[in-house]
């Protein structure tokens, strides 16, 4: 009788035996977790609006580093490092993510204005070798008017 | 207007990047990359983590399970010799060469396997689409020496030579049978009829094995899949067929003896890309052919290339791999198909019907499931192992930790392969481990030596066994020791290490300085009585209790050891602090010190740490100098202050003062020579004094002196 079957992996250039689903790195190596939403026109494909939060719903325990990225109608519009400190325990936070752009005249910031754009999308990434649940998010956004 | 908002669920539905946007769901993603998916969220996927390294080998090119057996077998290529190695591994590690499968010409290219597990062997053909480079399909059979090839008879008419290896290009297993494709028969050029071609490369052949024995080929048991010269490339059991793939169609056999069985196109646009592109889970076939991912369980195909966009925008893993090197596997621990190219893996998670990326930091080129906590069934060594003596070194240093060297005596045939095993768990309890396994087993006495694991003074069981790939010979079977063999078993009390001592800071080598001296007690020295003694030592098991003392005797004599605490001190386990050892019923001075420490049970030896111990008088607390104005010329007095003493006989002799003059240090007289002194109660004071009124800088301090050997303290200003 056979129990408890694990995946085992082999390298083309590498003589060791990788178990698959354990430990944080790839033999050593770091990977990257990155999400990336579909599009999504929360104001209507007619309407604009303007994103200026983000919400995710974490699962984590370990100190990390997060890199949220917004992109509006295609186009990175605002990058946030959002730092997660270490908690005792494994459990389930909600972060919230400001985002806002600089309005520049004549190359001078003269304000700061949450970004506008009609297709919207939300990207995660971690770097780190933490462990790491995303469980989701929500956009606060407001509408702008018509494209 | 009130703020909005819209929920992003990440997860679950995957990727999704070829669907028009007003009609994806917010939780679809376009990136989704080295995660597992759960409904409605993404985690972090585990990484690869490395269980066993294959010395000298170049790489791994297959996994897959012995399942008659409970252990994995791994095929590696090493690259300097082109040789082609079987080994036995075992999930937590432990692997044992096996022998040489093949050694390719310098002509093949690297190498690709296909191995199938059936009737209690291991069947293992090479992937080699070029005929004349193609290596014999080879037979390993659990628990027997050697690698044998697969020879059968198929061609029997004018010009047979016999029974010849078979040069199957892959193999699979179908109901009782095995399946062997891309090889006709032995069939040599037909001499009588010019230009009539040899009969072994048939890439379209399949041929089965009889029911009963996968070993048995017979030379009419085979079917012809579509075209002749068209390679079939894979052969999958799902939906109670055999799927017959070829690169762009596929045929399916189906019945279950020789008069049922048949076969017949079912699809003749897909097949596989590569003979390694698919896997079978659940009964349902997922392979990758030309056109991308799908999925069958017998009969018609379903494509589920269709999120992926796979023509669309970039993606890496398709532009950036050989797909020749690709494979598919099934991940159990995450419900999940994989299809890698190299660096990069398709998934395909079975639970959320959703694909994701995945990006390894490491190349890969094959993976199969292999077996925890297994059983076992007659494979292992037939020779056995048995306890003889056991050996427990003291420890280099107490940085290093406890070993233990036991002699096993083995008896029995060696088959090869063998390794001895040191397995160890403390006496009063805990479980046992695996602390060493050792190569090169001879019978009669081997010596096995524990890595540096084991913890100081602490009795430990130990047992020894012989085993293959983790499996024990016939009285050490599985993992518990306790239910191996009397004979397996012995103990042992690991030593204590040396015993570093150091002084509290500001004590010099093995001096102990009493509170009276030290200058900067760092502790809180209490009194006089009280000797700061730091014992360092590994780290020790908690229930390796330990028993110090303290004991001395004058310096250099041979009078009896008074033990300073009547019982040994019990130190729990408690090594690397502080210890206050306290001295009040220390005569003072000169004194032989031994600090000895052993195991709690009484089984180990003390170990003793000697040293000389000095406890002399303390420096004074502090020297007041006043002046006396109504003398002429001015004199002036100088107060020594210090604690009681009453174990020193206090008298003029024991101050020493001395005077700054310019920038030296000058005695002043003795007490006793123009100087008064006085004692009452918690102080001794001295009164003196010299006719340089312009110098008030003094210091001061104690001295005694015990038979010819005087003894001081610091000066204090």
């Amino acid at each position: 009788m056979s129990t408890a079957p694990s995946l085992f992996l082999g390298g083309r250039f590498s003589n060791r035996l990788l178990e698959a689903n354990s430990g944080n790195t790839d033999d050593g190596a770091a990977f990257r977790l990155r999400l990336r939403t579909n599009r999504i026109a929360p104001n209507g494909t007619s309407e604009t609006a303007t994103v200026s939060e983000a919400w995710l719903t974490l699962t984590y325990e370990a100190a990390q580093t997060l890199t949220v990225r917004l992109l509006a109608d295609e186009l990175v519009v605002a990058t946030r490092a959002v730092s997660l400190p270490a908690h005792p325990a494994l459990r389930q936070r909600v972060v919230p993510v400001p985002f806002s752009v600089p309005l520049l005249v004549a190359g001078v910031e003269r304000a700061r204005v949450h970004p506008r754009g009609t297709w919207f999308q939300l990207e995660v990434e971690s770097d780190g070798t933490a462990e790491l649940a995303i469980d989701g998010a929500e956009l606060l956004w407001d509408a702008a008017g018509r494209r | 207007m009130t703020r909005q908002r819209t929920p992003l669920a990440f997860g679950g539905s995957g990727l999704v990047r070829g669907t028009g946007q007003l009609v994806t769901e917010p939780a679809s993603l376009t990136d989704l990359r080295n995660v597992m998916l759960r409904p409605g969220r993404a985690l972090r996927r585990g990484g690869l983590t490395s269980r066993a390294t294959l010395a000298s080998e170049t790489a791994i090119i297959g996994v897959h399970p012995v399942r008659s057996q409970g252990v994995g077998a791994c095929l590696s290529y090493r690259e300097s010799t082109r040789e082609v190695r079987l080994w036995l591994v075992a999930a937590d590690g432990i692997s044992t060469l096996i022998g040489v499968v093949w050694t390719l010409p310098a002509t093949a290219a690297f190498p690709r396997v296909s191995m199938v597990d059936v009737f209690n062997r291991l069947v293992i053909a090479h992937d080699e689409p070029r005929y004349g480079d193609r290596q014999p399909t080879r037979v390993w059979t659990p628990g027997v020496a050697g690698i044998v090839d697969l020879v059968a008879q198929l061609y029997v008419g004018t010009g047979a030579v016999g029974a010849q290896p078979v040069r199957f290009r892959g193999v699979t297993r179908y109901l009782s049978y095995l399946v062997g494709w891309g090889y006709g028969s032995e069939k040599p050029a037909d001499v009588p009829v010019p230009g009539d071609l040899p009969d072994g490369d048939r890439p379209e052949v399949v041929r089965l094995s009889l029911p009963d024995d996968p070993l048995k080929l017979r030379p009419e048991h085979y079917f012809l899949a579509g075209s002749r010269g068209d390679a079939v490339l894979g052969c999958f059991e799902a939906g109670g067929v055999l799927a017959v793939r070829k690169a762009s169609e596929s045929h399916e056999i189906f019945g279950f003896d020789r008069p049922s069985f048949g076969i017949r196109p079912i699809d003749p646009l897909f097949g596989v890309a590569n003979p390694r592109l698919g896997v079978v889970v659940g009964g349902v076939n997922y392979f990758w052919s030309l056109e991308g991912p799908r999925m069958a369980s017998g009969g018609a195909s379903r494509d589920m290339a269709l999120p992926l966009d796979l023509r669309g925008p970039a993606v890496e893993a398709a532009a950036s791999t050989d797909p020749s090197d690709a494979f598919a596997c099934y991940d159990p621990s995450e419900r999940a198909v994989l299809f890698v190219f190299g660096q990069w893996a398709f998934v395909w998670h079975l639970e959320a019907e959703a694909w994701s990326y995945r990006q390894y930091g490491t190349r890969l080129f094959a993976g199969g499931i292999l077996y925890r906590d297994t059983a076992t069934t007659g494979l292992g060594p037939t020779a056995s192992a048995a306890f003889t003596t056991a050996v427990t070194p003291t420890p280099a240093g107490d940085a290093a930790g406890a070993t233990v060297s036991v002699t096993a005596t083995v008896a029995g045939s060696l088959i090869g392969g063998e390794v001895l095993e040191l397995w160890a768990r403390p006496t009063s309890g805990g479980t046992w481990t695996r602390v060493q396994v050792t190569a090169g087993v001879t019978t009669g006495a081997n010596v096995i030596t524990s890595t540096a694991t084991l913890l100081h003074g602490v009795p430990y069981t130990l047992a020894v066994r012989l085993a293959l790939a983790a499996i024990g010979q016939g009285n050490a079977l599985g993992s518990n020791p306790d239910d191996w063999a009397a004979t397996t078993r012995g103990a042992a009390t690991t030593p204590l290490p040396p015993i570093a001592l150091r002084t509290a800071p500001g004590g010099v080598g093995d001096h102990f300085f009493t509170a009276f001296e030290s200058g900067a007690a760092p502790v809180a020295l209490t009194g006089r009585g009280a000797v700061a003694i730091v014992l360092t030592m590994p780290p020790l098991a908690p229930q390796a209790q330990l028993l110090y003392d303290v004991r001395h005797r004058p310096a250099g004599s041979s009078d009896p050891w008074v033990e300073l605490a009547g019982v040994p001190f019990d130190l729990g386990g408690s090594i690397g602090r502080t210890v206050l050892v306290p001295t009040d019923a220390f005569p003072n001075l000169d004194r032989e010190l031994e600090v000895r420490v052993r195991t709690a049970d009484l089984t180990g030896a003390w170990v003793v740490v000697s040293v000389g111990a000095y406890f002399g008088p303390r420096r004074p607390d502090a020297t007041i100098v006043t002046v006396i104005p109504d003398l002429a010329p001015p004199r002036y007095q100088v107060e020594v202050v210090a604690s009681a003493e009453p174990a020193f006989s206090v008298d003029a002799g024991q101050f020493d003062v001395e005077r700054l003059v310019g920038s030296t240090w000058s005695a002043e007289p003795p007490f006793g020579a123009g100087w008064s002194l006085t004692f009452a109660g918690a102080s001794s004071t001295a009164i003196g004094g010299a006719n340089d009124p312009g110098v008030l800088q003094h210091r001061a301090r104690s001295r005694v002196t015990i038979g010819a050997i005087e003894y001081v303290s610091g000066w204090r200003s």
